[in-house]
């Protein structure tokens, strides 16, 4: 049977980056899942991506990158496009050509260094060809000037109020379902704490009118910001609460995904193997997402076994309308994971990703997923049989793939370090190259509700005065203390009764 | 020291004669960027968008828009000239123009040291003149076609080149006339613009029925029929979990397949609907059936179809469906219960046309067709988007005309005239008003100056000329940009939109007014807000 095919939207500079690193990963599976001397062929690509008409090998992401329209930023300043002087292609036409592909495809794009915000463009760093009808911009922003904001919620909403726009979108969406044989599902990245907010809670209407039968995962992502003035924190949170109304309304499931513990202080979020992670660089916090996510993402995809549907993957974590769930994951995962012992420290690496959190702690279900083990079969039995001892109460699902994560260019630096690390300890990476073992998972939890009611108290203490942007691009406080009373409701749902 | 200074000491300023200056050097800024552009001999603007994207135009919405403009007066009127585009769909450049002029010639008395407040009580006494000599210019629309044609071939030379203006004018009238029902309000949006980048831009043609961006998704399927019966639809026809919490209880494979099987009929049985339906009334003839559905359609119950001998698309467009009864009549279904062949269209020819990777589906010779597409072709990107641009336009113009029930003349003719009132106005004027109704008319040349300037002629020998035949008497005496001659505009078949004039007189004379009326420009706005 043919794939159930995903269509992807992305929303936003956070998520397009963050996508970007996802996709990446994802094609560099499936490259060696051709040469199947390396891995068992698990993995499905046609779920996420499509296929050339004529030949099978091209592919391109069944993708909506959505961006604000801003004049394209050369990196020129970058050294790495310093290139010398020998090294410049003489572009003599069809004599050369395939070395000169070569010598793309091997120099690489981003150099080690390459570790700040200071690079200019997502598409800088994809490695995958885009199909142009995946390529958007909002045309209708006021504010397209140079150090003008995007920040507002309402800013969003207003800027897809114009039909054009909104139909241009529709059209592009309508286009990758449409060439979809057995289509079940979005899934959508935004950033969710500026104005992309607002577009996705546009988006999603639409689609839920549109689309009604079909499944929509989607993943608000907060980029983790170093400083942060106290309006600006206000807008974030304020913007974050309407758009948690929103998924809760419109989405069929969500996760919100951040490394930056907005609103609350005691959560740190630590992976204890990427000890120079810098969560405010939205580089590397884009590729550690990403690698969760791609984790996560991995039962849909797989040829076998244990295939999930998102609509069955949904069903199974949201029993009454809890929507949100919270994600969780281990980069690296050791490989050593092999006996109960040294799965329970498996289990204490694994990190929340989601605010406010905690991963294995009063959950109703979770939905595990471990890749890069060598032996998935006796994994499978053993974690099953070790998380129904450690969990009577929690419906666990586990899934075991033996593909691992793959490491591709221009993945942060950091991690090459802790894949060092994994070679000296028992494990020899040279064998498929630069992949290693992660841990992903979904839970469904009370601590849910403790986030969202954290959220509420922090709403609360938001002054007025700060949320002036917002008054005078036509919200009413009226309106948010509404949307405050929602999230309250909203976190009730996730009481035990 | 401005009293403002004293409230905020950051606040930027500029007073009196300074703020008029201010304001009357942006209008003219504007003026001269956008008055080479005027016209159907006016040059082009080649715009470079900060992503490399390139655009070549002469269209004064477009310019204005793609243009980033920093000065606020010069966005002010800016604004005002896209407000014109949104009313009437033309005489954008013409507003820049206007305006600049009026302030233009106002300057000179301002430095004589007259107040504005006596020029703008010239203009509004001269707007309500030229109004009334307006008014006693429009012709009514009687030979309908001929003179709609004339409408939009006057609009659309302004904007494309004329060959291409030629074709396309008739596709705008076509199109309008088409759709056009008696007694109600002209939906432009029941007229489809579809692209199509292949051949050349003078390829572009009037489908009379619908042209849609996908095709069937099924090899077998025919590429093309004729007479062919259109079921619109919004039924899904793909397998999909039910809604509630289920799972299949089994004990062998077999219950397991009769389990599948159960869940499948219910598609199937929708499917087998259509399959009835089309035995009924195509067996035994030679008809055909197509089905276009919103929903999807999986390819179990495409191969069904494909069996059948029946096209079928999915995922149509949701304002397609609308569009489609229109075109073809017919009902578009919500469910298949009640379905029967008074639901169905009709279709001379369904056949698809396949360009690379890309599919298209035209559904052609309808029998009344009351949507219609026009299909732009051009063998790249910028040529589709001017050609797109230039087509709303027209099709903006032909409305217009047909809403008005009245054209002016064009080619300038009504500017030479009005000026040629206004100048005898001015004698019944009291008091130093009447200065401003001069400056009102002298401001009014500036259209058939620049016509004939950007046709490269002498402005001031061809106003001169005009007038000279017009003060002989008879009829309007326009440019002609041929020749350089004056001309009657009527004989050649150019008009103007009503509208679009009228809007020009109001609009400028209220944005000169406020203009001028400026004393004082302040940019005071707290920093923190920028």
């Amino acid at each position: 049977m043919a794939a159930n095919e995903v269509l992807t939207i992305q929303l936003g500079e956070f998520s397009n980056v963050l996508g970007a690193f996802w996709w990446n990963m994802q094609d560099v599976a499936a490259l060696s899942a051709n040469e199947s001397d390396l891995v068992e062929n698990e993995k499905d690509q046609c779920v996420f991506f499509r296929q050339g008409k004529i030949d099978k090998k091209v592919v391109n992401p069944r993708l909506i990158a959505i961006d604000l329209k801003r004049p394209m930023d050369f990196p020129i300043q970058n050294q790495e496009f310093h290139l010398p002087l020998q090294e410049k292609v003489h572009w003599i036409p069809g004599e050369n050509a395939p070395s000169l592909c070569e010598e793309i495809s091997s120099r690489p794009l981003v150099s080690p260094e390459f570790q700040t915000n200071d690079f200019h463009e997502w598409k800088a760093l994809l490695n995958n060809k885009l199909h142009p009808k995946s390529l958007s911009t909002l045309n209708n922003i006021q504010c397209v000037n140079a150090g003008e904001t995007f920040n507002l919620f309402s800013q969003g909403m207003a800027c897809l109020e114009k039909e054009d726009d909104l139909e241009y979108i529709e059209n592009q969406i309508r286009f990758f379902v449409e060439e979809s044989d057995y289509f079940q599902g979005f899934n959508m990245l935004f950033d969710a704490d500026n104005g992309f907010g607002g577009v996705a809670s546009k988006l999603l209407q639409l689609i839920k009118q549109e689309y009604s039968t079909k499944t929509t995962f989607t993943v608000p992502l907060l980029p983790a910001h170093s400083t942060c003035e106290s309006t600006r924190r206000a807008e974030r949170l304020t913007n974050l609460g309407l758009v948690v109304e929103t998924l809760f309304e419109d989405s069929s499931m969500f996760s919100p995904v951040s490394l930056d513990p907005l609103w609350c202080s005691n959560n740190s979020r630590k992976f204890p193997e990427l000890q120079n992670l810098k969560p405010t660089s939205i580089y590397e916090a884009g590729a550690v997402i990403a690698t969760a996510l791609d984790t996560i993402f991995f039962p849909l995809q797989a040829k076998k076994g244990s295939l999930i549907s998102l609509a069955d993957l949904v069903k199974k974590l949201t029993s009454h309308g809890r929507k949100a769930v919270g994600m969780s994951c281990a980069i690296p995962l050791w490989n050593g994971v092999s006996n109960l012992e040294s799965l329970n420290s498996a289990f204490l690496e694994a990190t929340s990703v989601t605010p406010c959190v905690e991963n294995f702690r009063g959950c109703w279900t979770q939905q595990l997923v471990w890749r890069g083990l060598q032996n998935a079969s006796d994994f499978q039995s053993l974690v099953d049989y070790w998380s129904r001892i450690q969990w009577k109460h929690t419906a666990t699902s586990n899934c075991v793939f033996s593909t691992p994560s793959s490491l591709v260019k221009p993945y942060p630096k950091f991690f090459r370090d802790s894949a060092q690390l994994v070679a000296d300890s028992s494990w020899n990476p040279s064998k498929i190259g630069s992949h290693f073992c992660t841990f992903g998972g979904l839970h469904s939890s009370v601590s849910l509700g403790h986030s969202l009611k954290n959220l509420h108290t922090e709403l609360s203490k938001i002054e007025g005065r700060s949320l002036q942007n917002f008054f005078s691009s036509g919200m009413e406080q009226d309106d948010l203390l509404e949307n405050r009373d929602r999230i309250i409701s909203y976190a009730e749902l996730y009481e035990e009764s | 020291m401005a009293s403002i200074s004293l409230l905020n000491p950051k606040a930027e300023i500029a007073r009196a004669a300074q703020a008029l200056a201010v304001n009357i050097s942006a209008a003219k800024g504007i003026q001269d960027v956008m008055k080479s552009n005027l016209g159907p001999k006016g040059t082009m603007k080649m715009l470079v968008s900060g992503a490399g994207e390139i655009k070549i135009t002469k269209d004064g919405n477009v310019l204005l828009h793609e243009m980033q403009i920093q000065h606020p007066t010069a966005s002010l009127i800016a604004r005002a000239s896209t407000a014109q585009d949104e009313v009437t769909g033309d005489g954008t450049t013409s507003t820049v123009l206007v305006i600049g002029e009026l302030l233009k010639q106002a300057d000179l008395y301002v430095s004589e040291g007259l107040h504005p407040r006596i020029l703008t009580e010239g203009f509004e006494l001269a707007k309500v003149k030229a109004l009334e000599v307006l008014e006693s210019a429009k012709i009514p629309v009687e030979s309908k076609r001929d003179i709609l044609l004339q409408v939009a071939r006057t609009s659309l030379r302004t904007k494309v080149h004329h060959v291409l203006a030629d074709l396309l004018t008739e596709a705008c009238v076509d199109a309008t006339l088409a759709i056009q029902e008696e007694d109600k309000p002209i939906d432009l949006h029941m007229i489809e613009i579809m692209e199509m980048q292949h051949k050349t831009e003078l390829d572009t043609q009037l489908i009379r029925g619908i042209v849609m961006d996908h095709g069937s998704r099924h090899p077998d399927m025919p590429k093309r029929v004729e007479n062919a019966y259109i079921l619109t639809c919004n039924v899904s026809m793909e397998y999909e979990k039910s809604e509630v919490n289920s799972g299949f209880f089994y004990k062998t494979a077999d219950e397991r397949e009769k389990l599948v099987k159960a869940e499948r009929q219910f598609i199937e049985s929708r499917v087998q609907k259509v399959i009835d339906l089309k035995k009924k009334v195509c067996d035994g003839t030679d008809k055909n059936f197509v089905i276009i559905n919103q929903k999807g359609i999986d390819p179990l119950s495409l191969d069904m179809l494909a069996k059948e001998g029946i096209i079928a698309l999915r995922r149509a467009k949701r304002r397609n469906m609308e569009r489609l009864t229109l075109a073809c009549g017919g009902i578009a279904m919500n469910s298949f219960d009640d379905i029967s062949e008074s639901c169905l269209g009709y279709a001379g020819s369904v056949y698809e046309h396949v360009l690379g990777e890309e599919k298209y589906t035209f559904v052609e010779d309808c029998r009344n067709p009351r949507s219609v597409t026009i299909l732009i072709k051009g063998p790249n990107k910028y040529t589709l988007t001017q050609t797109k641009d230039a087509i709303r336009d027209g099709l903006r113009a032909v409305v217009n005309a047909l809403e008005d029930g009245f054209v002016v003349p064009g080619a300038g003719a009504v500017e030479v005239a009005t000026h040629k009132a206004l100048i005898a106005y001015k004698e019944q004027v009291k008091g130093r008003a009447r200065l401003g109704v001069q400056a009102y008319a002298d401001a009014m040349l500036i259209i058939p100056k620049v016509l004939a300037q950007n046709a490269g002629f002498d402005p001031q020998d061809s106003i001169v000329k005009m007038q000279q035949e017009f003060a002989e008497g008879g009829p309007l005496i326009g440019f002609d940009l041929q020749s350089g001659e004056p001309m009657i505009p009527a004989d050649l078949g150019i008009y103007d939109n009503y509208r679009v004039k009228k809007q020009i007189l109001h609009s400028c004379t209220v944005i000169a007014s406020n203009l001028l009326l400026v004393d004082e420009i302040m940019r005071a706005g707290l920093s923190s807000l920028k």
